[in-house]
């Protein structure tokens, strides 16, 4: 009988079983509202309290929490266990049931001390609850039962103040499922293995969970740091990592903190001998490797996380005393049931469970913030690092961009970390650098152009992807510089506009690499590969230079991947559209130099409301930034030609520059300006004037003449006729100084250059005033030229070449002033296509400026002369050969690239009349002319008539041309050849008889265009063809009759 | 001005600005960009384009059978030196001789002597246009005058630019407007504008030679002289020949034109092609003996 009751009662607990099953998974489907409730009813004892599973409200409040999943697995469990031990034990006194109901609620009671999710809402007082012992700090595990931060009865605290269940290896910690319990102080480090990024971490700060208590933060500075970054899984968020009286704890927090930076091969074999130890030194970053386990290793981060507790919890050090224990014959049938279950179940719940958190986690920030801590950073072989290992992104455009990128940003030495503000500007900066120039395009489309086709060609194939651009370039340069900087300039475009939100970085990107700006996903690219490159370029920056890169900090520091690029670029494109407004209020010179002090001076005074850059402008002007905005306000001065925006876009001013040229040694000027973006190819001004682009790049020069020198003495802006939204204008001046012109003769600069020619225009009134001046610079009289200037009432001072400074600059010659710094100048060459240097056979002039004494100048590492013009001396020889040169002269260098002249056949189309039909041509006196052959049946109508002759192209010999419709009728001969007779039947054949037969009748004239034959030969010669065209009239006209 | 450099330059680009090429000319040393567009446009190395937005493009690389000889062609259109080497190697084995000849102040002429089947082969080898009967290509591709006059939109006269005409009888610019002749309007800023005057208020817009032969066309003025005896077609030099017509008579003239006596001479030796360049240019009526 009794046999019976138990052989039932097994059975019962095994219906139990499935049907507990069958609610925890409903379970997943509940709302999270229903947690408190759940926890709730839990708090007051009613969980424990039915038979055959739990409350059913209960499981259904129980929420999307995946903890609950196990939850109600492990209440599975305990049912099951219990069912066992009451089916095989002999009755108690009193019913099964009860005994059994007894049972759990101890068993449940002691789990409330241990799993922290579900049971959460017990009214536990966290100082008495959550400490975590020492021992267990060993083991790292931040208990999760430290979680809530509702003030418990005391009651409530002493019953569930004894975490039995902890010592309970049976017992699935559910929070410990969440049990990434990596309390991110992790700010200051990064490296964490790759799999703590699926972790999901929330700051302890945020959800539900309580401050760090000043006493515990005030006892333990460390574990007040580590508080305020502490990061704790989402799940529990009803939960805490540091108590309020949990110094030890803290500490506890602190020290996982620090030791969640170990790699992740580094950690899996620590997770047993830690547990089994107890010794914390060793492997003290168990719970995190349990929460996070690589899913490399083979093991489903549950099973892992199972045999951690499991080990741990048969570590007699790491076990809390439990007053209310269970007998040990107990424990082991339990754990033994568990065991069972759990193999079978646990493993995939534990995969959907990390799915599910991996979800939810991706919309945390915060989370990600954790996560991008915990990436860890790829270490590269030094063989990656050598000249040549990439050797697929070889395109001429991206090389030569790569390469001048790199030279560009690292051609300073610096201590600081290397910042690349990549902007239009900048690009327009590197490629004057790097002597990129680009055919009808600016330097942006040029740059852009080729990273979009190398990332089309090489990303985008089949085996392609970002990695790609690993390795070094034949110039020894990091192949994905040129990427990484267009990654920067999609950052740099990242304003609001219409239908694009300001924050959409990968759409900005898209839209670079030329997909079209409805494209899903960017093709073959990969985040983590991203951050790769980014790494890359980083490593080979201090492995060359010694200096990294500037990585994200501060705001960025939270925005994986996007904040790589964002960290260059302080001043976006809405930022740097205002510079010109600030550099028109500062009262800069285009093309200037100013000095970081004084720019950071007229910044801070320019930068006040309501004028200044946007928030995140502003963020960068006044944090650690402010260095580098200020570096790249400098760049963007180097590069702004005058041109001034309004607000909205709505009004362009471009300052146009003056070209001087000596035609047959008279001196002539142009007009060379500038098109800005925004201003169409052909402007007509109020006054008449039309500026019309034929490169696109410039409005097509044209003459000053005699009226534009008061335009040019008192300033004049020129505004278009057609809706006044551009205009051209310069500043009144009374001189202007010329410098060498990349093209031909020379152009208006800011100043007079040092050791090499320039000239100087100035207007009468200052005349004696410049040319005192002029003595005084140059030490010799300078003469104004007598042929004059076109310009009334302006004189032309040439070949002034400045040899020292005046000791003082007149204000109304202020424009003359001595140009401090040397400046390598590259005139009077031809440029070849499209970036690709100059042609060897017109090499260009170099000449240096500013060059103080003794300071040697190389070419290619060879020293070089100049002549007393600054002109480089010799270099045809050095630059005659094909290639990249350097030229250097003190810290100023300059690139020259030098190419062979070469024919693309792509462009245009040879004709080719060889398999062509050959006409003949004739030429007739004007009239009506019909061209006929020697064969009966060869007419041919000319193909022009005009006024003066008649061109007939035919493809027969001709032999008359006969004008029969009107007088006068006429017959010329055009070549001496019999008829010939035809029997087809053509239509032809008629015109042809009808006419010659006609003409005849008519007594047309006869002439000859043959000088060789005599009139009666010519005559008889007609009578014959007439002769035959009688013939085949009849002919036809008997074979119609027939 | 080295023309040879000019010429590979343009190659290498291809294509551009005249304002590009008014810099290039004046980096080379030459100041006449006018006369070196002429000059290189009438052997057929570039075409300019002489609209609002003035540009040039080079030639395709052609050879272009000499009219009036069996065994010589000339090489026209894109040049580098590299071409110019790979063309002596590959013309050896096909019994080809090229010769470069100066050419005064335009590149200089590259000759290829041999027959038309081995400079066919050569072409096919190097990818290089061949066009065998140079006086129908030319009639096929130029414009006739008439044509021009008849399908181009008038205009209206400028506003505040001064005028000046054509006079056929001193062959120089006056001052001005006169109705038939062709006219040059300056704006205050140099800017330049050529029109054919049709009729009252009726401008048609043309380059400059062009507007000056369809004015002759128009009043039956003879400008250019075909000399059958003598086999020399002569143009005034003051009244140069339109760049495309000056091409015409350039490719299919024996040899290089000459310039003297106020007149530009072209030795055409087949009297037919002259007269059809004349019949297409509105020149009256050159018998053919």
């Amino acid at each position: 009988m009794n046999f019976l009751r138990r052989l039932l009662a097994v059975v019962a607990a095994a219906i139990g079983v499935g049907m507990a099953l069958r609610r925890s998974s409903r379970t997943r489907h509940s709302s999270r509202r229903g947690s408190a409730a759940a926890k709730d009813e839990f708090s007051h004892g009613l969980s424990a309290s039915d038979n055959g599973g739990t409350k059913q409200a209960g499981h259904e409040a129980c929420t999307r929490s995946d903890s609950t999943q196990i939850a109600g697995l492990e209440r599975t469990v305990d049912e099951a266990v219990e069912a066992i031990a009451v089916a095989t034990r002999p009755p108690a006194v009193g019913s099964v049931a009860k005994a059994a109901s007894q049972e759990r609620a101890k068993m449940s009671t002691a789990r409330l001390g241990n799993d922290a999710i579900p049971n959460a809402e017990l009214p536990t007082k966290a100082p008495d609850t959550t400490v975590v012992p020492t021992e267990a700090a060993d083991t790292t595990v931040v208990r999760a039962e430290a979680a809530d931060t509702t003030p418990a009865p005391a009651e409530a605290a002493d019953a569930t103040r004894v975490p039995t269940a902890a010592a309970d290896a049976t017992h699935v910690p559910t929070a410990a499922a969440g049990a990434t319990h990596v309390p991110t102080a992790a700010a200051d480090t990064t490296h964490v293995p790759t799999e703590a990024a699926d972790t999901t971490l929330v700051p302890a700060a945020g959800r539900d969970t309580k401050p760090v208590p000043e006493e515990a933060a005030g006892t333990t500075p460390v574990a007040a740091e580590a508080a305020d970054t502490t990061v704790v899984p989402s799940e529990a968020a009803d939960t805490t990592v540091v108590p309020a009286k949990a110094g030890d704890s803290t500490v506890v927090a602190a020290e996982v903190a620090d030791t969640t930076f170990v790699s992740a091969e580094a950690v899996a074999p620590s997770l047993d001998v830690t547990d089994s130890t107890g010794q914390s030194s060793k492997a003290p970053s168990a719970p995190s490797n349990v929460s996070a386990a690589p899913s490399e290793n083979g093991k489903p981060p549950i099973a892992v996380q199972i045999e951690t507790v499991e080990n741990r919890a048969e570590d007699p050090q790491s076990q809390p005393t439990e007053p209310g224990a269970q007998s040990e014959n107990r424990t082991s049938q339990r754990r033994e049931a568990t065991r069972h279950l759990k193999t079978q179940r646990l493993s995939s719940l534990g995969e959907k469970l990390q799915r599910q958190r991996r979800r939810r986690s991706s919309s945390n920030v915060l989370a990600r913030i954790a996560s991008r801590q915990a990436r860890s950073i790829p270490v590269f072989d030094e063989a990656m690092f050598a000249i040549g290992t990439n050797t697929w992104a070889c395109d001429r455009d991206y090389v030569l961009w790569n390469q001048a990128l790199a030279d560009y940003f690292w051609s300073v030495p610096s201590d600081a970390c290397i910042s690349m503000p990549v902007s239009p500007n900048t690009l327009e900066a590197v490629a004057v650098y790097a002597d990129i120039e680009s055919e009808g395009h600016d330097a942006e489309s040029s740059f852009v152009a080729a990273v979009a086709a190398m990332y089309h060609k090489l990303v985008e194939s089949p085996d392609g992807g970002l990695e790609v651009f690993l390795g070094c370039d034949t110039s020894g340069k990091p192949a994905c510089l040129s990427f990484i900087a267009l990654s920067i300039l999609a950052a740099y475009d990242m304003s609001a506009e219409d239908g694009l939100d300001a924050k959409n970085y990968y759409r900005r990107l898209s839209e670079r690499l030329g997909f079209p700006p409805n494209s899903e996903y960017l093709p073959k690219f990969d985040r983590a590969s991203f951050e790769t490159l980014w790494h890359f370029l980083d490593q080979w920056s201090f492995k060359t230079y010694g200096t990294h890169i500037a990585m994200p900090s501060g705001e960025y520091r939270g925005l994986p991947y996007v904040g790589l690029p964002l960290t260059h670029v302080p001043l976006r494109r809405v930022d740097v559209q205002r510079l010109p407004q600030f550099f028109e209020w500062a009262k800069y010179e285009p093309h200037s130099v100013v000095g970081l002090e004084v720019l950071s001076h007229d910044v801070s005074l320019w930068a006040r409301p309501p004028r200044g850059f946007t928030r995140s402008g502003s963020r960068a002007l006044e944090d650690a930034r402010r260095s580098v905005v200020l570096e790249q306000i400098g760049v963007e001065l180097r590069n702004w030609d005058g041109t001034v925006v309004g607000e909205a876009a709505t009004f362009t001013s471009v300052m146009p520059e003056i070209r001087l040229d000596f035609v047959r040694g008279r001196p002539l000027l142009f007009w060379v300006v500038k098109r800005a973006q925004q201003v169409p190819d052909y402007i007509k001004t109020t006054d008449g004037r039309e500026f019309v682009s034929s490169d696109g790049e410039y409005f097509d020069e044209f003459p000053l003449g005699p009226g534009d020198g008061a335009d040019l003495l008192n300033g004049f802006e020129w505004i278009d006729a057609a809706g006044g939204r551009f205009s051209i204008r310069r500043p009144p001046t009374a001189v202007l100084p010329f410098g060498p012109y990349e093209s031909c003769g020379l152009i208006s600069r800011r100043g007079l250059l040092l050791n090499v020619r320039n000239s100087v225009l100035a207007h009468e009134s200052v005349a004696d005033a410049v040319r005192s001046y002029l003595q005084e610079v140059t030490g010799q009289d300078c003469l104004a030229l007598n042929a004059g200037t076109p310009l009334t009432s302006w004189l032309l001072f040439p070949n002034v070449v400045p040899i020292k400074e005046a000791a003082c600059v007149p204000d109304v010659l202020i424009a003359l002033s001595i140009v401090h710094s040397v400046e390598i100048d590259v005139s009077r060459g031809l440029r070849g296509w499209n970036n690709a240097g100059w042609l060897i056979e017109a090499l260009p002039t170099v000449t240096i400026s500013g060059l103080r004494s003794e300071t040697p100048v190389l070419l290619d590492g060879q020293p070089v002369a100049l002549n007393s013009y600054g002109e480089v001396q010799g270099a045809s020889a050095i630059l005659s050969e094909p290639r990249a040169h350097t030229i250097s002269a003190g810290s100023v260098s300059r690139r020259l690239n030098t190419v062979e002249p070469f024919y693309r056949s792509d462009i245009t189309r040879a004709p080719n009349t060889s398999q062509q039909k050959a006409l003949k041509t004739y030429v007739l006196p004007k009239g009506d002319w019909i061209i006929v052959g020697s064969v009966a049946g060869q007419v041919a109508r000319p193909r022009y008539s005009f006024p003066n002759a008649v061109v007939a192209f035919v493809d027969f010999e001709a032999a008359w041309a006969v004008s029969a419709s009107r007088p006068p009728f006429r017959a010329i001969l055009l070549s001496e050849t019999p008829p010939r007779w035809t029997a087809r039947r053509t239509k032809a054949l008629r015109t042809w008889s009808e006419l010659i037969y006609r003409a005849h009748l008519r007594r047309a004239s006869i002439e000859s265009e043959v000088s060789t034959i005599t009139p009666e030969k010519r005559d008889a010669l007609w009578l014959t063809y007439y002769k035959v065209a009688r013939q085949c009239k009849r002919q036809l006209k008997r074979r119609g009759a027939e | 001005m080295n023309a040879d450099s000019l010429l590979y330059w343009m190659t290498d680009r291809a294509a551009g600005s005249w304002q590009q090429f008014k810099d290039a000319v004046a980096v080379l040393g030459g100041d006449q960009p006018g006369l070196t567009s002429y000059l290189l446009g009438s052997l057929n190395y570039a075409d300019f384009s002489f609209t609002t937005r003035a540009r040039w493009k080079i030639s395709a690389p052609t050879l272009i059978a000499t009219a009036g000889t069996e065994r010589e062609a000339v090489l026209v259109g894109a040049r580098t030196p590299r071409m110019l080497e790979e063309l002596q190697r590959a013309s050896e084995p096909y019994q080809v001789k090229a010769t470069l000849e100066a050419a005064g102040d335009a590149p200089q002429r590259l000759i290829l002597h041999g027959e038309r089947s081995a400079c066919d082969r050569l072409c096919a080898e190097l990818k290089v246009g061949f066009i065998h009967d140079a006086p129908a290509h030319f009639a096929n591709v130029v414009y006739p005058m008439w044509a021009l006059i008849e399908d181009r939109q008038s205009e209206s006269r400028p506003m505040n630019w001064t005028p000046r005409y054509f006079d056929f009888a001193s062959l120089s610019w006056l001052d001005g407007v006169k109705t038939g002749a062709a006219c040059e309007f300056t704006s205050s800023y140099q800017v330049k504008r050529y029109f054919f005057h049709v009729a009252r208020n009726r401008f048609i817009p043309m380059h400059r030679h062009e507007c000056v032969y369809a004015a002759a066309a128009a009043s039956g003025i003879p400008l250019a002289s075909y000399g059958a005896t003598e086999r020399v077609l002569r143009v005034p030099t003051k009244a140069a020949l339109p760049v495309n017509y000056a091409r015409w008579a350039t490719l299919i003239s024996l040899n290089q034109p000459i310039s003297e006596y106020g007149f530009i001479r072209y030795t055409i030796a087949d009297a037919t092609a002259a007269r059809t360049l004349l019949a297409y240019l509105g020149q009256p009526y050159c018998p053919r003996s």
